[in-house]
């Protein structure tokens, strides 16, 4: 399997999320910078954390506009998984492929810790290896993760199944909770957490390569030889 | 008639207008017995910021003097950016603890956010790569409104910086104490990693070659921020914030990776950070190191 860690000026967890596809999870990677990337060679997109164009008008909003873009959008189109963490996830709710908005932390400071999160599907491309209900800890680190939508939206999120992950001890103020979502197409994930910093038990977790190995696992079942 | 007038020479000395720029009598004396007459206004502005405590450590040269500098593993003690000091495999660490103490005390989410960007710059402009900031810490009593407000704005600045710049944070140490309350010290440190035959140096030699100066805009902040540090603190500090410089991690974050990748450029010839006094000090800065012009 191929990824791209699209690369736009001010992304700073690209380096982690190349490393985690590529050396951890031992797949195919590269670091695409966004004006020269061609999205058709690769199975799936990776949207990293970091602050896009330096978060100036709303997070992620530049970055929502960027060349790039419409190749992300055929990459959606096409059913490719794609992973956008922390600024990643902002950047796809500015496009309009997750529904919601960030506002910033209900203390409004900087926050950056693990935080403990409820598995609320696992029968995404993304979440496959959890079981239902599991409690997992990822690291956080945002200032503006708490996601907001109305109550029509927060509905609509829980007829289809699309929130995947929820806080148990909210931190940020959080809507019902809710640490990452998916598209209604179930190919889509945005998450405040980053997955991507919690790889490898040397380092003290790695909840999060399940993620890595879930999409890699769908994508194998998905693509075998043969089918 | 020219458009502009220069503040004259004499008018500089007869309403010892230096002192603004915070140069003493004894000091301004000294300017004058070393070029044989009265400085000049721009004379005067470099004086004022090559000898301010931020670029001369005038107060504080004393006791750094007693910091061992030489060793085995030394790679380069002062005179550059940062230290580098050697790890084996080829590799070494390239690292640098600066106070940003004046600027924290009267506009503590900036001072403190501009002196984890200062600190960074003179690693990266070294050719390493930036992987931990660390901080030390000075604060009063926190049952004084002030410090409170103080202590807050700084971890603040700290950790946006950090955060946006995308170097983690990743130790720090706090004391209290009310001998602080009034002026809190604020020290930030960062740590970078470079193999060795990356190591840069801020040079300047060749005829032609060609000066490239990258950075954020300029305002009308961080105006005298240099001399500003080897003033005394009073109560008048919150004229005194503009003086302090606004950040802008995001051009900091794409001047890294600029330098990064500069490096191994062979068109290279030397390379080198730029701080409170900006141009007046580069060209000084390398028109000082003789043996490599």
């Amino acid at each position: 399997m191929k990824f791209a860690v699209i690369v736009f000026p001010g992304s700073n967890c690209d380096e982690d999320m190349y490393h985690a596809a590529k050396n951890v999870l031992g797949e195919e990677a590269e670091m695409v910078w966004f004006e020269e990337a061609d999205l058709t060679k690769y199975d799936g997109v990776l949207l990293p954390g970091g602050f896009s164009y330096g978060d100036y008008l709303r997070s992620g909003a530049i970055a929502s506009v960027s060349g790039v873009i419409d190749q992300v959008k055929e990459a959606i189109q096409d059913g490719k998984p794609v992973l956008g963490v922390c600024n990643g996830f902002q950047v796809l709710l500015e496009m309009g492929e997750l529904p919601g908005a960030m506002l910033r932390n209900k203390n409004l400071t900087f926050m950056c810790h693990d935080e403990e999160l409820l598995v609320r599907n696992n029968g995404t491309m993304f979440t496959g290896y959890f079981e239902e209900k599991e409690t997992i800890s990822l690291p956080i680190a945002h200032g503006e993760g708490n996601y907001y939508c109305d109550h029509e939206t927060l509905e609509d999120l829980k007829r289809n199944n699309q929130i995947v992950f929820t806080y148990k001890n909210n931190p940020n103020g959080s809507t019902a909770d809710i640490a990452g979502i998916t598209n209604r197409q179930g190919n889509v994930l945005g998450m405040m957490p980053h997955p991507e910093r919690a790889v490898e038990k040397l380092l003290g977790n790695d909840d999060g390569l399940r993620i890595f190995e879930s999409i890699l696992n769908y994508w194998r079942e998905t693509h075998a030889v043969g089918n | 008639m020219p458009l502009v007038t220069e503040i004259t020479p004499e008018k500089i000395e007869m309403e010892q207008l230096y002192k603004e720029m915070g140069v003493t009598d004894k000091e301004f004396d000294h300017i004058k017995k070393l070029l044989g007459r009265n400085p000049n206004y721009t004379e005067l502005g470099i004086f004022s910021v090559m000898w301010s405590e931020h670029c001369s450590y005038k107060h504080s040269k004393t006791l750094l003097k007693q910091f061992p500098t030489e060793g085995k593993h030394v790679l380069q003690g002062p005179g550059e950016g940062a230290g580098v000091v050697d790890i084996g495999d080829e590799q070494a660490v390239v690292f640098k603890i600066e106070s940003h103490n004046h600027p924290s005390a009267v506009e503590p989410y900036q001072g403190a956010a501009t002196g984890v960007g200062g600190i960074l710059r003179d690693v990266f402009s070294m050719g390493a790569k930036p992987i931990a900031i660390l901080n030390s810490l000075r604060f009063g009593s926190l049952q004084n409104s002030r410090v409170k407000y103080l202590f807050k704005e700084v971890v603040h600045g700290i950790s946006g910086y950090g955060n946006c710049v995308g170097v983690p944070t990743v130790g720090g140490e706090v004391q209290f104490d009310d001998a602080y309350n009034g002026n809190p010290l604020v020290n930030a440190m960062c740590v970078g990693l470079i193999n060795h035959n990356d190591v840069q140096q801020g040079i300047a030699k060749g005829v032609g070659n060609t000066v490239m100066y990258a950075g954020a805009k300029t305002g009308r902040d961080g105006i005298h921020g240099a001399t500003f540090a080897s003033e005394e603190l009073s109560e008048d500090n919150e004229s005194k914030r503009p003086s302090v410089q606004v950040g802008d991690p995001f051009m900091e974050k794409l001047l890294i990776e600029a330098c990064l990748d500069v490096i191994h450029h062979e068109a290279l010839v030397g390379i080198q950070d730029m701080g409170a006094a900006g141009s007046r000090l580069l060209r000084v800065r390398w028109r000082a190191k003789p043996e490599q012009v």
